[in-house]
């Protein structure tokens, strides 16, 4: 990675690995300031990942169905504040937005869970 | 949900049917935690446990200029005030009709700040905002299942932030 002439805070990257072509972004931390030198050589982790399952429940007794809910998961930053452009719909349960980079985007089955 | 980078999240559900707007996300638990305001770690398999109300709360008004007359299709936002500010769905916007009616629905139960500008800056969810049209905005605080009404003074286009 090269960069020069200007002073800023590198925290996100998007990386391609090599393995499997796939497109990531990655969060860095601490973040790379980028002064007037290049940077090169810099070694990069990606934190583990991992699989999100689980289950829906209404908090009264009564039916729903499932199949007209989606979820998405929104990366948070370090302030707390999530990272993905405005949420913004006329109830709290709007249709979700598609969203890129690191969200994730699933719809929910009926289908029981553990 | 596989092969999910590692980093913090938050869970958004979304609903494909309008027959679901009061409906809003009342907890999700992972490890015997509510994560819904604060969010939660991927660096491994998790399991979340959601659970979802029918009733939501719900802010409805109306739009009115400095003479108290109607003010037709202000843009309305209800933004959460404090303790539910991270969550992603505790924004709302939507557009007052011709009469400069407004409603939204299916909110987390807490304090809200309405407000209604003839021309909605960008910077509305960054977090200097509220401090700058706090002010110029109603306070409302709704519990589950209620539904409050206020009256709120459009913003002009021209204002800037105090």
């Amino acid at each position: 990675m090269c960069a020069n002439s200007m002073v800023s805070k590198i925290k996100k990257l998007k990386i391609t690995l090599d393995t499997a072509g796939v497109v990531r972004e990655v969060r860095l931390n601490p973040p790379i300031q980028v002064d007037k030198a290049d940077l090169e050589g810099i070694p990069l982790q990606p934190e583990p990942g991992g699989q999100i399952h689980g289950k829906f429940r209404l908090d009264t007794e009564g039916k729903l169905d499932w199949t007209q809910l989606t979820v998405s998961l929104l990366p948070v930053e370090e302030n707390g504040e999530n990272g993905s452009e405005p949420l913004f719909g006329a109830g709290g349960m709007v249709a979700a937005p598609v969203f890129s980079g690191r969200n994730s985007h699933s719809a929910v089955s009926n289908e029981p869970s553990r | 949900m596989k092969n999910v980078p590692g980093g913090a999240y938050q869970l958004l559900v979304g609903a494909q049917s309008d027959s679901l707007r009061d409906y809003y996300t009342k907890s999700v638990r992972t490890g015997g935690k509510n994560v819904v305001d604060s969010g939660f770690a991927v660096n491994g398999d998790l399991y979340l446990d959601v659970v979802i109300s029918a009733k939501g709360a719900g802010i409805e008004g109306n739009v009115v200029d400095s003479k108290g007359k109607p003010v037709r299709y202000a843009t309305v936002a209800v933004v959460a005030n404090s303790e539910h500010r991270a969550r992603p769905d505790s924004y709302q916007q939507s557009p007052a009709d011709e009469r400069g009616h407004f409603a939204a629905r299916g909110l987390t139960p807490g304090s809200y700040v309405v407000l209604a500008f003839e021309e909605l800056p960008e910077d509305v969810r960054q977090p200097e905002f509220l401090k700058s049209y706090k002010v110029k905005g109603e306070k409302v605080e709704v519990e589950e299942g209620t539904r409050k009404s206020v009256t709120v003074k459009v913003i002009p286009a021209e204002t800037e932030a105090p």
